[in-house]
């Protein structure tokens, strides 16, 4: 038998310090956070061998006192907070208290820091969590960190890092997601000398966004503003023809704080539905304010995650916020076009209608489109192949593809439709009786009121089974428990949503995909026309139901270029 | 192997067994059928490994032994060759040749050794029943079975043998249709299989309307024996739902109805139904019955149907597909349709033993 031992201090520091620190960006992460949470107005991280053999970041900020100091490198030592209570309520970027001491136990570290009381700075030097010096010597107010010979006592943590390069490249997006969201404060990262990031302090978003993310990233990006009942969004959304097959571009964060956040990258995926190709993600950047005590950041060690009081609200509220921005849809100069800003707690939140329950998450707002300054005109010049109709607007020349049109204006069409109309439910013979694990019961049985709503009737039938009475006729013969599943899996955040409306919305898009015109038919001119008005006035008419592009754009102006005019 | 026989009577057979053969199958060998020559006649099997189906016809033959050759060709070439008489030659490498006045042709067969064998059920007990009868009764029945294969257990019919009785028993879950036969057989025997929907098509494909077939049963497999013809088929190894469950008691109302006037006035009703507006309204009242379909982007239909009705005023919505299917393949002149409210299952009786309970739509 194993007898039960408490560990050493020491070997405790290094378990804890696996999970605050992961990689060398972790570091970067944390010392530049205190850097931030100290006030400094500018700071420079400097790293040589992908931060391995060096990380050093410099602060103009408050700076520690002799004693203070020392305290700093003591496990749960902390100014960010006092109490429990102040978890309710973190404002700072950390407020753990593991960073300096987990940092010190897995590698060479030492600092120097002077706050603006004492006469000396204080230099300690500690190895592998160990205090070895204590010196004064002289420095302006604020701290350096220098960390050497990161994971030299953990040989296992070392041996699962990647190239010094990679290790590079995610020490350029630690520093990159935190100048983002900290626009006041100038951010230098150097690399063996060579300076790879450079974002003086800014007043406006966009030019940080120039900064770090580069001029053509902003130049694909339309501002993001919108408000409701208390979550504020903010940022920049791409334009529809600025995708990537990842979604590394879409940059999120929570008050200030860069995180991973599901909910809102669904957000944003629900913002851009129907409007990209499969497969493809938009870029975004993304900030949502909450409030503090809207949302626990106390989840993961290194406050990667957040946690959400109102997760459906949040992610409606970004999905909302991306689609009035790209609804204007004007095929000619994205950037000046804005989404109109609404001041917060304008539209507030009712229970969820049959209509939203049902409806794909396609905003129809008929008597918005009055307040959209779009170019809403256009004359139909010819169709070329069979498929292209060449259009003269007021700002230049426009090519549409005739089907991908005709796809848009029937889609929107059957979107309308299908709200407008009953629900139609089969009931079963005998119930199908579900089984659901643990949490999925608990899901499902709270939304039987809304399901049976769309057309769903589920009831109770003893511990975690649940009997499946009728289904929407549409859902025919479907298997019965993978749909409840599939439903269930997409209904954290409110019932029928995603699953639901995602079989629905295939169907609508196959429908009109049907019946569009196609390739090779040849159209009158007044036909043409009428489509084109009709196009003109879809929601989203720049792009067809599976995502691709409706109409090609080019200005006068571009026209005139190309003829040296 | 050497052996002639009559085209047409070849041509025949295997006409029968090729139904079964999938065009894409991952095992070559079950694209094949097997030729087996012995005294004084020939049979040629396919398989599925679900479904095989033996058939054999009387053949000259001169030397016995069995080989397998690619069905599709082989049913092709027997079809095209404008003769009487066919001669067909294999050889001990499974390449067979047909020689006829001024065609040839060689095909590349594969061994019988790789060829699965079909269950014996020589020896096992078996009972006979009228071929017309058995049917009617599958024709009555499969057009409701599952099409949907997650739902393995409703993928076919059941099959109930109690004492004198037969009862076959067809449902998707949302209408069920179900036909019992009484007295019409001898012996004692009792059975509860489920017979996969496959193997009821080609079932309905080889019976005639004339004489006597049996069925045997291993533990499971079953055996139709019809004429010259084996089918055996995999028993379905599901619940069958308890069917009596769902057979509602006494119902309220009761009308009679002109089967094919019924019918017509459906099908013309749902010309107006779609997709997702897919229910139609039927609604008694004293002026009769009043079917009407109604789908907001389409536009809408009303059939009158004239009926002495006594009863409640009450509407109920149907999927009118379901109700179309069993009178289609209903033969009687009037059939009774039996209802209690909106929420309960309709229910439609013939004279005989049929009866077909549809549950009924709601629209909110």
């Amino acid at each position: 038998m194993q007898t039960i031992t408490v560990l050493p201090e020491s070997v405790a520091n290094k378990i804890a310090a696996g999970e605050v620190i992961e990689r060398p960006a972790s570091v970067v992460k944390e010392l530049v956070e205190n850097s931030i949470d100290s006030g400094a107005k500018t700071i420079t991280v400097e790293i040589e061998g992908g931060g391995l053999s060096l990380i050093a970041v410099y602060d103009d900020g408050c700076g520690m006192s002799r004693g203070d100091a020392l305290l700093s490198i003591e496990r749960h030592a902390t100014s960010k907070i006092r109490s429990a209570n102040d978890l309710g309520d973190i404002v700072t970027l950390g407020f753990r208290g593991e960073a300096l001491p987990s940092i010190a136990a897995v590698s060479r570290f030492e600092m120097l820091t002077r706050d603006e009381g004492s006469l000396a700075g204080t230099r300690i030097k500690m190895a592998g969590g160990r205090l070895l010096d204590v010196l004064e010597e002289a420095r302006p107010s604020g701290t350096t960190v220098w960390v050497r010979s990161l994971f030299y006592n953990t040989p296992v943590r070392k041996k699962f890092l990647r190239s010094a390069r990679t290790e590079r490249n995610h020490i350029i997006r630690a520093v990159v997601l935190l100048a983002l969201s900290h626009g006041n404060i100038t951010f230098r990262l150097v690399d063996s000398g060579k300076e790879v990031v450079y974002s003086p302090a800014r007043e406006s978003l966009r030019d940080r966004v120039v900064d770090l993310l580069g001029a053509d990233f902003a130049d694909h990006c339309l501002p993001v503003r919108h408000a409701r009942d208390g979550v504020i969004v903010e940022g920049y959304a791409g334009n529809t023809g600025a995708t990537r097959s990842t979604r590394r571009d879409q940059y999120v964060f929570v008050n200030s704080r860069p995180v991973a956040s599901p909910e809102i990258l669904r957000g944003i995926a629900g913002g851009y539905r129907t409007l990209l190709p499969g497969g493809r993600h938009a870029v975004a950047l993304v900030f949502v304010e909450t409030g503090t005590a809207a949302t626990d950041v106390n989840v993961h060690p290194a406050k990667r995650e957040v946690r959400f009081s109102k997760p459906a609200l949040v992610e409606g509220v970004v999905a909302e916020a991306i689609s009035r921005t790209l609804r204007p849809g004007t095929p000619f100069g994205t950037r000046e076009s804005g989404a109109p800003y609404e001041a917060p707690a304008a539209v507030t939140e009712g229970p969820p209608t049959k209509e939203e329950l049902t409806a794909p998450p396609v905003p129809a707002v008929a008597g918005e489109q009055a307040e959209m300054p779009v170019e809403r005109s256009m004359r139909v010049v010819a169709q070329m192949k069979g498929l292209y109709i060449v259009c003269e607007a007021e700002e230049g020349l426009v090519i549409i593809d005739q089907h991908a049109a005709h796809e848009r204006v029937l889609y929107e069409r059957y979107v309308r439709d299908y709200r407008a109309g009953a629900v139609h439910v089969q009931s079963f013979l005998i119930p199908q009786v579900v089984e659901l694990g643990p949490e999925e019961s608990s899901i499902i049985s709270r939304h039987i009121g809304g399901l049976a709503a769309i057309g769903y009737d589920i009831k109770p039938f003893g511990d975690r089974s649940f009997a499946v009475g009728a289904v929407p006729a549409h859902v025919s013969d479907a298997d019965v428990t993978t749909l409840v599943r599939d439903m269930v899996a997409g209904m954290e955040e409110g019932p029928g949503r995603h699953a639901v409306s995602g079989t629905v919305e295939e169907r609508l898009i196959a429908a009109s995909c049907r019946s569009a015109v196609k390739r090779g038919d040849v159209l009158e001119p007044a036909h043409l026309q009428k489509l084109v008005d009709e196009l003109l006035g879809c929601e989203r008419p720049s792009s067809c139901p599976h995502g691709r592009p409706t109409m090609w754009a080019r200005s006068w102006d571009e026209l005139d270029n190309s003829f040296k005019r | 192997m050497k052996l002639k026989c009559e085209r047409e009577s070849l041509q025949s057979i295997l006409h029968r067994v090729q139904g079964i053969v999938s065009s894409r199958t991952a095992i070559p060998i079950l694209a094949n059928v097997m030729l087996e020559a012995r005294e004084g006649e020939i049979s040629l099997t396919t398989t599925d490994l679900d479904v095989g189906i033996r058939c054999t016809c009387g053949a000259e033959v001169e030397e016995a032994g069995a080989t397998t050759i690619p069905v599709r060709r082989f049913s092709g070439i027997v079809k095209e060759l404008n003769l009487p008489e066919i001669t067909i030659k294999v050889s001990e490498e499974n390449v067979l040749e047909i020689r006829h006045g001024r065609s040839y042709f060689k095909m590349l067969g594969l061994s019988v050794d790789d060829f699965p064998k079909l269950p014996d059920f020589s020896g096992k007990e078996s009972f006979d029943v009228e071929q017309g009868v058995f049917k009617d009764m599958l024709r009555k029945t499969s057009y409701a079975v599952s099409q949907d294969e997650t739902r393995y257990a409703l993928s076919g019919v059941l099959l109930e043998i109690k004492e004198d009785m037969i009862v076959v028993v067809g449902t998707d879950g949302r209408r069920l249709a179900l036909i019992e036969k009484q007295g019409e057989f001898a012996r004692e025997f009792k059975k509860n299989v489920i017979i996969p929907g496959k193997a009821v098509n080609e079932l309905l494909r080889i019976m005639g309307d004339e004489g006597t077939m049996s069925i045997s049963f291993l533990p499971n497999q079953a055996g139709f024996r019809i004429g010259a013809t084996l089918l055996t088929t995999r028993l379905i190894d599901a619940h069958f739902p308890n069917y009596t469950q769902v057979v509602p008691g006494e119902a309220k109302e009761k009308v009679v109805l002109n089967r094919e006037e019924f019918l017509s006035a459906l099908r013309r009703a749902a010309l107006l139904t779609s997709e997702r507006s897919n229910s139609v309204k039927m609604q008694f009242s004293k002026r009769g019955l009043e079917i009407t379909a109604v789908s907001p982007e389409i536009g809408e239909a009303k059939e009158e149907i004239d009926l002495a009705y006594e009863g409640t005023e009450m509407s109920i919505a149907f999927n009118p597909y379901y109700i179309m299917e069993c009178l289609r393949n209903l033969d009687d002149e009037d059939i009774i349709f039996e209802f209690t409210d909106p929420a309960s299952p309709g229910v439609i009786k013939n004279e005989q033993s049929f009866l077909y309970v549809i549950m009924p739509m709601r629209v909110t």
